[in-house]
């Protein structure tokens, strides 16, 4: 017992990471009123995919205001595909970014983080998509991307 | 009150010259010693742990109640989870000294209790390190950091016991508390194991030792500085 206490700098055992590993790009969806005046909407049930991905990130979620999408290491670029709800048109939206091989600690390891260099949209839904902060990291849970629906 | 004074005086006086006449009354038949040890506490935590490390020390008492140290070792060490692999090995020595606390009662008694200081210097060499960076939906990815050598610098306070069990063999323990002092150096990727320090992602750390010294008498102490000696 006393020897555990004492032996801090010998402790081996397999740590646990603490904060989240992954960097997610954190996306709100808005609509703007005739003033210009910008405001928050709720897709009914969503669902999101991305292109060389056969598994749905989202299915059928309901009423999601936001979501965090994981952009792909190695490649530069990724497409998701948005439906608002099972029947509506699918949208995509585009983005490409730099990424940043991350280590983050002994009991979490490595990470990436990235940089978003562009985003577009195609469809008929979105309107625009707009980068606020372009620095995707694991530690801030600032908004980087605004989706504009029609 | 005045009669209270000289008596106080009187008494310290008495205690002083007491202790003065045992000390020059030890120091006549006091020798010096170089001790020659390990640190075995090692080979338990080494057990318990996994890692490797080994450690033996030096000391000398220059003074009755100053001794200078050595120490030094090796070490090694290897991170296996899921997420990262790799090795860490490396040596080290420190430096420094202790005081001890406590007048001997006897010439021949080197029995101890002690504080010391410590600097420390690792050399070690953190290899190639393989990751898997976990993704949920897109699955893991796999990588490799190259190999980096490290260089440690840190100081240590300690304290502990250390008497004589047999004939010119000592045992006894000391804790210790390390602080590194070039932590940024540590901030990627570091080696598991800074040896002689401990974990090395940590700036401050807690140990201990459980030594086994062997003396070598190594001459007398000249009259005059047991003279001066407390």
């Amino acid at each position: 017992m006393a020897l555990a206490v004492i032996s801090s700098s010998c402790e081996k055992t397999k740590p646990a990471c603490a904060v989240p590993l992954q960097a997610l790009v954190k996306v709100n969806f808005y609509q703007v009123d005739t003033n210009g005046l910008e405001y928050g909407v709720l897709l009914p049930n969503a669902y999101i995919g991305a292109a060389g991905n056969d598994s749905l990130y989202a299915k059928g979620v309901a009423n999601m205001g936001g979501v965090a999408l994981p952009l792909e290491p190695g490649t530069g670029e990724v497409r998701f595909f948005i439906r608002t709800d099972s029947t509506a048109v699918t949208d995509t939206v585009r983005f490409t970014y730099t990424q940043e091989l991350k280590f983050i600690s002994n009991a979490c390891g490595y990470t990436y983080f990235f940089n978003l260099n562009a985003a577009g949209a195609a469809g008929t839904a979105i309107d625009s998509v707009k980068i606020v902060k372009a620095d995707v990291n694991n530690t801030s849970n600032d908004q980087n991307v605004k989706i504009y629906y029609r | 009150m005045l009669r209270y004074i000289t008596a106080s005086a009187l008494a310290i006086g008495l205690l002083v010259g007491s202790q003065a006449a045992k000390a020059a009354g030890a120091d006549s038949t006091r020798v010096h010693h170089l001790r020659l040890g390990i640190d075995a506490s090692r080979f338990i935590m080494n057990a318990a742990t996994g890692r490797q490390t080994y450690e033996a020390a030096a000391d000398y008492d220059f003074k009755r109640d100053l001794s200078a140290v050595l120490e030094g070792g090796w070490g090694r060490d290897e991170v296996n989870y899921d997420y990262l692999k790799y090795s860490s090995s490396g040596s080290f020595i420190r430096l420094g000294i202790d005081k001890s606390l406590f007048t001997p009662e006897a010439g021949n008694d080197y029995d101890k209790v002690f504080v010391g200081l410590r600097y420390g210097l690792g050399l070690m060499k953190r290899g190639e390190a393989n990751y898997t960076i976990y993704d949920d939906y897109w699955g893991p990815v796999n990588g490799t950091t190259p190999a980096k050598n490290f260089t440690a610098h840190w100081l240590e306070l300690t304290g502990g016991i250390s008497m004589e069990i047999l004939h010119n063999v000592y045992a006894g323990w000391s804790i210790r508390g390390k602080w590194l002092m070039n932590k940024k150096a540590f901030n990627d990727l570091s080696p598991s194991l800074i040896p002689g320090y401990g974990r090395g992602d940590k700036a401050t750390v807690f140990d201990f030792t459980i030594h086994l010294f062997y003396a070598i008498p190594f001459g007398k102490y000249p009259a005059k500085t047991a003279a001066k000696t407390k």
